[in-house]
């Protein structure tokens, strides 16, 4: 006989109820409280299967698996001891509970290493406070998306109504393509939206213009930086229609992954406006050239008028035959020569930047002239002092001997405004201050000239840069040095700006600036 | 013979104040000559009679128009004769308040226009 079917043998066995000598009330204890705890065991096992089934996707299966198993056996190896009371299946009770032991043992190995990574599970409290979060995002999303909508309703609301023609394109291989235009635009080409999105914009324009618009497109997609121009084109079709300027500015679209590059473009007619500022021009230029006019009459009165009276008293001695006409020639020689100087002076302001420019040291000519300056005014004491600039060159652009005018005329200004003022005050001051400075703005070199003549008088503050305007007495300025000097600073692409200085002091007096941009390279002259 | 009329004359140019007051003298008059408006008011101070002011406008110190309004604070009748070489823009109005005769020339100035001028404002008040 095999070892399992002895096992299974009964025949020699009494049942469990024999060794608790049938005691009704042991046999009931043992009976109730194994069926109970079977019962529970099932129970629970119950539960577990139905949450197994209706719970897909439980992290562990084969460790529900195993532990259904557990329950089963346990509840089993219950029933079985309540059988065994009145018949004795130890066999059976037995090979159940190495069972029951084999699959307690798995199950008791296995869920220890699954320890941490069931605590690692969030708790239902964090998965509540995660799902708030969840809820309030979502809600945010709405009411940004809500905004958004608003927003772009605003925006289209703009692109269908600003006068401004506006445009976008899209860069494909074969060139831009315009994918969306506004009513602005339509009017402007006189044509339909439908015919006008998705061909290319040079279609619209003259082979210039549109070569033009190529090349912009192609600057803006590369830099990936605005561009803006303008542009004058031949009226569109219209006879009798006038040349149209306009400003034309593109945009970078912020691009999307995977999708062709876009631009927006606005044009904007700025005939108009162009039309204005040249205007303006005009008649800025006309009241230049009045105010002139007037100071020009004012200043050529003076000699004319010594010319015709002394004129007419040689052209008195001759017909008498008394006295010489001699001396009246000479008066007539020296105030044509006064004249001419005034002539030559207003010559030099009607040209303001002829001839070569060349790279020039003006630390040098600047010394230069100051030393000029210093040899010339010495006898008068009037101190002419150049700051010292360090043994750098101050390289500028321009021609030397235009500076060197220019700062000369400056000088002048400061020698007659300290003389000036001695009329009044013998014992004020005579100090002039040339002050060669660089990098007070970022390439560009400045030198002033600071005087100790009292300050520019308020009455002709505001105009001491118009010709003819002057402070000196009559016959001593032609109101023509600043300007000069000023027109020659524009010619080298700098400015003269002038404040008062130490007001109320004994040293009171002016300093004009001449700013002028550091030249980037030392080079020949340039036409 | 009606006495010669005497001339207070303010031009700061001297090569025309010394021609003015030359043929100013050939035609009869008798010229007081000043080197600004200053030095008018100070001859007239110092009690120097005239009886018509000949004046510049733009003149170092004291100009024409000032020199106007000071002479004719003490004598409102007082003829003048005006020459410049810039006429004021605001007209001869902006000179003088009106209570005498004024006439204005411009330079160049013509000997025989300005002695007829200096005889018609002083042949006004007579």
């Amino acid at each position: 006989m095999s070892g399992i079917a002895a096992l299974l043998e009964t025949e020699a066995l009494s049942p469990h109820g024999v060794c608790l000598l049938w005691r009704s009330d042991l046999i009931w204890l043992h009976l109730v409280s194994d069926v109970l705890t079977g019962l529970a065991y099932w129970s629970i096992l119950a539960v577990l299967m139905i949450v197994a089934m209706r719970r897909r996707g439980l992290l562990y299966p084969w460790a529900v698996e195993l532990f259904a198993a557990f329950i089963l056996l346990c509840g089993a190896t219950h029933f079985m001891a309540a059988w065994t009371l009145w018949h004795p299946g130890y066999g059976v009770q037995g090979m159940l509970k190495a069972a029951t032991a084999v699959v307690s043992v798995v199950t008791a190995i296995v869920i220890w290493p699954l320890l941490p990574r069931i605590l690692a599970l969030p708790s239902v409290q964090a998965l509540a406070e995660a799902n708030a979060s969840l809820r309030r995002e979502i809600g945010e999303r709405r009411e940004a998306e809500h905004r958004a909508r608003y927003s772009e309703a605003r925006l289209a609301g703009f692109f269908e109504h600003i006068p401004d023609a506006l445009f976008v394109v899209r860069a494909e291989p074969e060139g831009c393509i315009l994918e969306t235009v506004n009513p602005s635009f339509c009017r402007l080409f006189r044509a339909p939206r439908e015919a006008l999105e998705g061909i290319s914009p040079e279609r619209l324009l003259e082979p210039e213009a549109a070569a033009e618009l190529a090349r912009q497109f192609a600057a803006c997609l590369a830099t990936g930086a605005p561009r803006d121009w303008e542009s004058t084109m031949p009226a569109l079709e219209d006879i009798g229609q006038v040349t149209r300027h306009w400003h034309t500015v593109l945009v970078p679209l912020p691009g999307t992954e995977g999708e062709p590059p876009r631009l927006l473009g606005s044009l904007r007619d700025v005939t108009q406006l162009r039309r204005l500022q040249a205007d303006l021009v005009e008649a800025a230029r006309r009241a230049t050239i009045g105010a002139m006019c007037a100071g020009v009459a004012h200043e050529m009165s003076q000699p004319v008028n010594i010319i015709g009276l002394w004129t007419e008293r040689a052209r008195a001695a001759l017909e008498q035959g008394i006295g010489t006409p001699r001396r009246a020639l000479e008066v007539v020689l020296d105030q044509t020569r006064r004249l001419g100087t005034l002539l030559e002076r207003m010559r030099e302001l009607a040209r303001d930047a002829p001839g070569a420019t060349e790279v020039f040291d003006a630390a040098a000519t600047a010394a230069a002239t100051v030393e000029v300056a210093q040899r010339a005014w010495q006898l008068e004491r009037i101190e002419v002092v150049l700051e010292p600039v360090g043994a750098t060159t101050v390289p500028v652009r321009g021609r030397a001997a235009q500076l060197e005018q220019a700062l000369l005329h400056l000088l002048e200004n400061a020698r007659d405004a300290v003389t000036r003022r001695r009329l009044l005050e013998p014992d004020a001051p005579g100090r002039i201050t040339v002050s060669l400075t660089t990098g007070a703005e970022p390439g560009s070199a400045v030198i002033a000239v600071r005087d100790t003549g009292g300050g520019v008088p308020a009455a002709i503050a505001a105009h001491i840069l118009d010709p003819f305007v002057t402070s000196k007495d009559p016959g001593q300025g032609t109101g023509l040095g600043l300007p000069i000097a000023a027109g020659l600073l524009r010619g080298m692409g700098g400015r003269i700006a002038w404040t008062n200085w130490a007001e109320g002091r004994p040293d009171a007096g002016a300093v004009f600036r001449m700013t002028l941009p550091l030249a980037r390279t030392v080079s020949g002259p340039v036409a | 013979m009606t006495p010669p009329l005497r001339v207070l004359m303010a031009e700061d140019e001297w090569l025309a104040a010394e021609v003015l007051e030359e043929g100013l003298a050939e035609a009869g008059f008798v010229v007081l000559a000043a080197a600004d408006g200053q030095a008018a008011l100070e001859l007239a101070a110092a009690g120097a009679t005239f009886d018509v002011l000949l004046t510049d406008l733009r003149m170092p110190r004291l100009d024409g128009r000032e020199l106007i309004f000071r002479l004719r604070a003490e004598r409102p009748a007082l003829p003048v004769v005006v020459m410049t070489g810039f006429p004021p823009p605001e007209g001869i109005s902006h000179l003088h308040d009106g209570s005498g005769p004024l006439r204005l020339l411009t330079k160049p100035i013509d000997i025989s226009r300005l002695v007829a001028a200096i005889e018609a404002v002083a042949s006004s008040i007579s």
